[in-house]
């Protein structure tokens, strides 16, 4: 991999003779539309979402307006209800954000740089969560983990034992929060780790630093960057978590900022104007911790990233190569294992209610009935087609958009295209519970007759996807010289032709990787979509979480099951029609943050 | 190569287009009903339930989408009975009726209201959907609605009270045995059952407002800040509660009755309580959407929601019936106490509508739920 080259275009070569002025208002053409498209997608919303904290009545259609200023929503961020649940976020993710790099960071370690046994094994068990949604996670969990009718205390009581577990507080919490960033951890550092200069290391070794001052003196501190890329990546992630608060941590009486803004909104009547006031809070905190993070990179140089081939070295564990296999496989156990085998215990269950883990199995009460019900469900037939074509199409054009703004941004001289950058990345800041709430207001007040149809499900992924939709974009241009497509353009080609024949070719693995990605995180949403949705237009995730909130939960384990294997599916396809995008997505020079 | 594949993206673009935009419609369902009579009105029970011409009409819309607060089992066994007896299928939304509220106003502000009919609880809510001009007025046929008590029908017939669901508690029958099960509410302030009781935030929805006025006023506010001190859980809805507590994560808890009894016939281990203190009841607000392109199935749906067919199968689940001359409501082999033997505590409208903030406020300081 070259390093990133810096733009030195001569200008006059694209632009031969053609008049002054008409230039410059073309030239102004392309960013303008790209504002206004941005604005649309990422500003409205935010805006009204900022606008609603200040007034007293929640944008609907007739009743929006600059009358009834006021402070007084301000008040719900002090109450002593918000101040817990402000405190709980910080903690909460802080404390999951520790525990999900010790076992993302571990767990890259060991599989990049050591000779622990099954590496391969273990690469692929650090992935593995990511095709499992941290709420379908959320919800196995809490079947396996409640203090009464968990199923572990339930097998714990048929074997005469005490309970064994309670998963729905504040540890809980932690635990499964961590379990489920963990993988974004692990890529992050994996990527560092194995791409890493290994010039260093054996300039060290030749001066004589044994295997462990290698490690300790040059190996960990080159990836400090990956690593306080991977912890305030997963910080935020955690912080503006909606589902798993809710179904961890709810139940015990436990509120984080984004449950708690999805409560004031489901008040009756709502509290719309009060939600956004804590909203803008959560921003608030996301915003000050992204700021910090890049004051801390920026300040120093991490080169880890070399032209030449690599050769790392290997670490030998020694005793430890079959200890550290196992602490993978435990991990593996919990955030796979035991999860996807509550779920399908639940939906083979023949009733919903499950008083014994092993009744089940001797009295034969397990059966098809579940899977059937979800499997021939229309409901879950128009689910299932929803989500598919929501994600293709978000994707595709979340790609297209990321493409055209990150060329603008950043192979162009088109007036204006720093900004388009910002705001491309705007809604990294904004949560998704959020952005949610904002897109409602935006595509109910706008008279385009989008809102109720998938339209506004694309529209809405493609605003909440564009930071990592631009970030891949960006990293994917910058890496091919401008002399490419300049001297096509020498030779006679136009710009647009230019792109299209030589560029985008070039692209195509690192797009398609970048489509790969927002493909994924389309599927897996389900925070932005949330107020969103209406009957019609229902995901599978929206599915699985109403059954959820209205105590089917037989119903909605097996959908789980469903939404799992179709998320596979759809991962498996589009690697095989796309390039191969191997330990592609993450760049270690970029702190990339990416949202689930 | 390239054109192919430009070809292939744009038609790939189209299709997507087309999905995206429009929305597969319902399918046809004109299966012709048993209950027709000679003149193919549909008569159930001996009842009119809706001329021929308005049936015909339903048929040919073959369905309605439903949006519903009741819960998911109690309202499933109203939709199969119904298509079983007129062959129109329904689809059933289902939400806490604080959310269903949202979603309805959402909608129906972006004309985008997909729902045919509407059933849900709430004073303020039910008034609020009124103003928003969500609903439009149903005609019953004259037999039914000559059967109904005066005070089922609201603002000439654009919505109806379509029964009085009642909020008790209920215990699970697997953790807690008859003997040790609590009877009547003052035995849910033992501590026993401290961190294993549950109840349904104030929030929720008419039901929960209801039960709190009961409480506050049978009860007293000491009631109240007793069971608090002894750590419920907190549940959103009542449907997350019944689940939770057949699932044994709660051993008792407060239960809508018809709520708790269908979950039970569906194997729920839930037995539920008729306290001598009282239970709280409270009306299930039925209409049908004023933008509804299926008027007449809707109507034929609220026609016999409202006709002694549906008013029995509401009986028999527990839910207290809007006619005269109703049987008593029973769940199972328990017949509850008749409408006026001073077991229901029932607020009027205007009741209702006066505490329902004041009330709600006191809830959220005793429980310090946040808000």
């Amino acid at each position: 991999m070259s390093a990133p080259t810096l733009v030195r275009t001569p200008r006059g070569a694209s632009t031969p003779t053609s008049s002054r002025a008409s230039s410059g208002a073309r030239r102004a053409l392309l960013p303008a539309v790209l504002y206004v498209l941005l604005a649309i997608l990422i500003l409205l919303p935010v805006g009204l979402v900022v606008l609603s904290a200040f007034t007293t009545t929640t944008p609907r259609p007739g009743s929006i307006g600059l009358s009834g200023l006021t402070l007084e929503n301000f008040r719900a961020i002090t109450s002593a209800g918000a101040r817990q649940a402000e405190l709980n976020s910080l903690l909460v993710g802080v404390a999951s954000s520790a525990l999900a790099l010790a076992i993302g960071g571990f767990l890259a370690f060991i599989t990049a740089r050591t000779n622990v046994r099954g590496r391969r094994f273990l690469y692929f068990v650090g992935l593995l969560p990511m095709l499992l949604p941290s709420y379908v996670g959320a919800l196995a969990w809490s079947l396996l983990g409640g203090p009464n009718a968990g199923l572990l205390n339930i097998l714990a009581r048929d074997l005469g034992l005490p309970a064994v577990v309670d998963v729905l507080n504040a540890f809980g919490l932690v635990f499964v929060l961590a379990i489920y960033y963990a993988p974004y951890a692990f890529l992050l550092v994996h990527a560092s780790l194995s791409l890493m200069n290994p010039d260093l290391e054996e300039a060290a070794r030749v001066h004589g630093a044994t295997p462990a001052t290698v490690l300790r003196r040059v190996t960990f501190p080159l990836t400090t960057p990956a690593f306080l890329g991977a912890g305030v990546l997963v910080l935020v992630l955690t912080i503006e978590n909606f589902p798993v608060a809710q179904i961890i941590g709810s139940p015990g009486g436990l509120e984080t900022l984004p449950t708690y803004i999805y409560r004031l909104m489901n008040a009756a009547p709502a509290r719309g104007n009060e939600a956004a006031a804590v909203a803008i809070t959560l921003v608030a905190v996301v915003l000050v911790i992204t700021v910090v993070q890049r004051r801390v990179v920026s300040r120093r140089s991490f080169t880890t990233v070399a032209g030449k081939g690599l050769r790392l070295s290997v670490v030998d564990l020694g005793w430890f190569r079959l200890p550290a296999l196992l602490l993978g496989i435990v991990y593996f156990v919990l955030s796979t294992v035991l999860p996807l085998l509550a779920l399908s215990f639940v939906t083979l269950h023949d009733s919903p209610y499950v008083s014994s883990v092993l009744d089940a199995f001797s009295a034969g009460r397990l059966n098809l009935d579940a899977v059937r019900d979800v499997v021939t469900s229309d409901v879950v037939h128009r689910a299932t087609v929803n989500s598919v074509v929501v994600a293709v199409a978000a994707a595709l054009l979340g790609t297209l958009l990321a493409f055209v703004v990150s060329y603008v941004v950043n192979r162009t001289k088109l007036p204006g295209r720093e900004g388009l950058g910002y705001i491309s990345m705007l809604p990294l800041a904004v949560p998704a519970i959020v952005l949610g709430l904002g897109l409602l207001w935006t595509w109910l007040l706008l008279p385009v007759p989008v809102y109720g149809t998938l339209l506004v499900m694309v529209i809405a992924f493609l605003a909440a996807q564009m930071p990592q939709g631009y970030q891949g974009a960006s990293s994917s241009i910058l890496q091919i010289h401008q002399d490419l497509e300049d001297s096509a353009v020498m030779h006679g080609a136009n710009r647009v032709r230019a792109v299209w024949r030589v560029t985008a070719p070039l692209l195509r693995v690192p797009l398609t990787s970048t489509f790969l990605l927002l493909l994924m995180l389309s599927m897996r949403e389900l925070t932005v979509a949330l107020f969103l949705f209406t009957t019609d237009t229902r995901l599978l995730s929206i599915v699985i979480f109403d059954d959820l909130e209205n105590g089917i939960l037989q119903r909605s384990a097996a959908t789980s099951l469903l939404y799992c294997l179709v998320i596979l599916v759809m991962a498996y396809l589009a690697r095989r029609v796309g390039a191969e995008p191997k330990k592609r997505l993450p760049r270690p020079r970029s702190t990339s943050p990416t949202r689930p | 190569m390239h054109t192919k594949t430009l070809t292939v993206v744009f038609a790939g673009a189209t299709a997507l287009g087309l999905v995206l935009t429009g929305c597969g419609g319902g399918s046809g369902d004109s299966a012709s009903s048993e209950n027709q009579d000679d003149n193919g009105d549909l008569v159930v029970g001996g009842e009119l339930i809706a001329t021929s011409d308005v049936y015909e009409a339903a048929q040919e819309e073959g369905s309605i989408v439903f949006y519903t607060g009741g819960s998911e089992q109690s309202e499933g066994q109203v939709a199969e009975a119904f298509t079983d007896a007129t062959g129109i299928d329904v689809e059933i939304v289902r939400l806490p009726p604080n959310k269903l509220n949202e979603r309805i106003l959402s909608e129906a502000a972006a004309g985008k209201l997909g729902a045919d009919v509407i059933r849900t609880s709430g004073e303020d809510l039910i008034t609020g959907l009124a103003d928003a001009d969500v609903f439009q007025p149903t005609e019953l046929t004259e037999e039914v609605s000559g059967a109904l008590i005066p005070e089922a029908t609201y603002e000439d017939g654009l919505y109806y009270n379509s029964f009085d669901r009642v909020y008790s508690f209920g215990y699970n029958n697997q953790l807690v045995s008859e003997a040790d099960a609590p009877q009547n509410w003052s035995d849910l302030l033992d501590e026993e059952w401290r961190g294993k009781s549950a109840i349904v935030q104030v929030g929720a929805g008419g039901s929960t407002a209801a039960l709190t006025r009961m409480q506050l006023e049978v009860l007293g506010e000491d009631w109240l800040t007793d069971y608090a001190a002894l750590d419920p859980r907190i549940y959103d809805s009542s449907a997350a509660l019944t689940d939770g507590l057949a699932r044994g994560e709660v051993s008792v808890g407060t239960i809508p009755i018809a709520t708790a009894y269908s979950a039970s016939l569906e194997g729920a281990p839930i037995t539920i309580a008729t306290p001598e203190e009282g239970a709280a009841a409270y009306p299930f607000y039925l209409g049908q959407s004023s933008s509804t392109e299926r008027s007449d199935a809707a109507t034929v749906f609220i026609n016999w929601n409202m006709s002694s067919a549906g008013q029995e199968l509401a009986a028999s689940i527990g839910d207290y019936p809007v006619r005269e001359g109703m049987p008593n409501p029973t769940i199972g082999d328990v017949e509850l106490p008749a409408a006026d033997s001073g077991f229901l505590f029932r607020a009027s409208l205007e009741d209702s509508l006066e505490h329902l903030q004041p009330d709600a406020e006191l809830w959220m300081q005793i429980f310090g739920y946040t808000g």
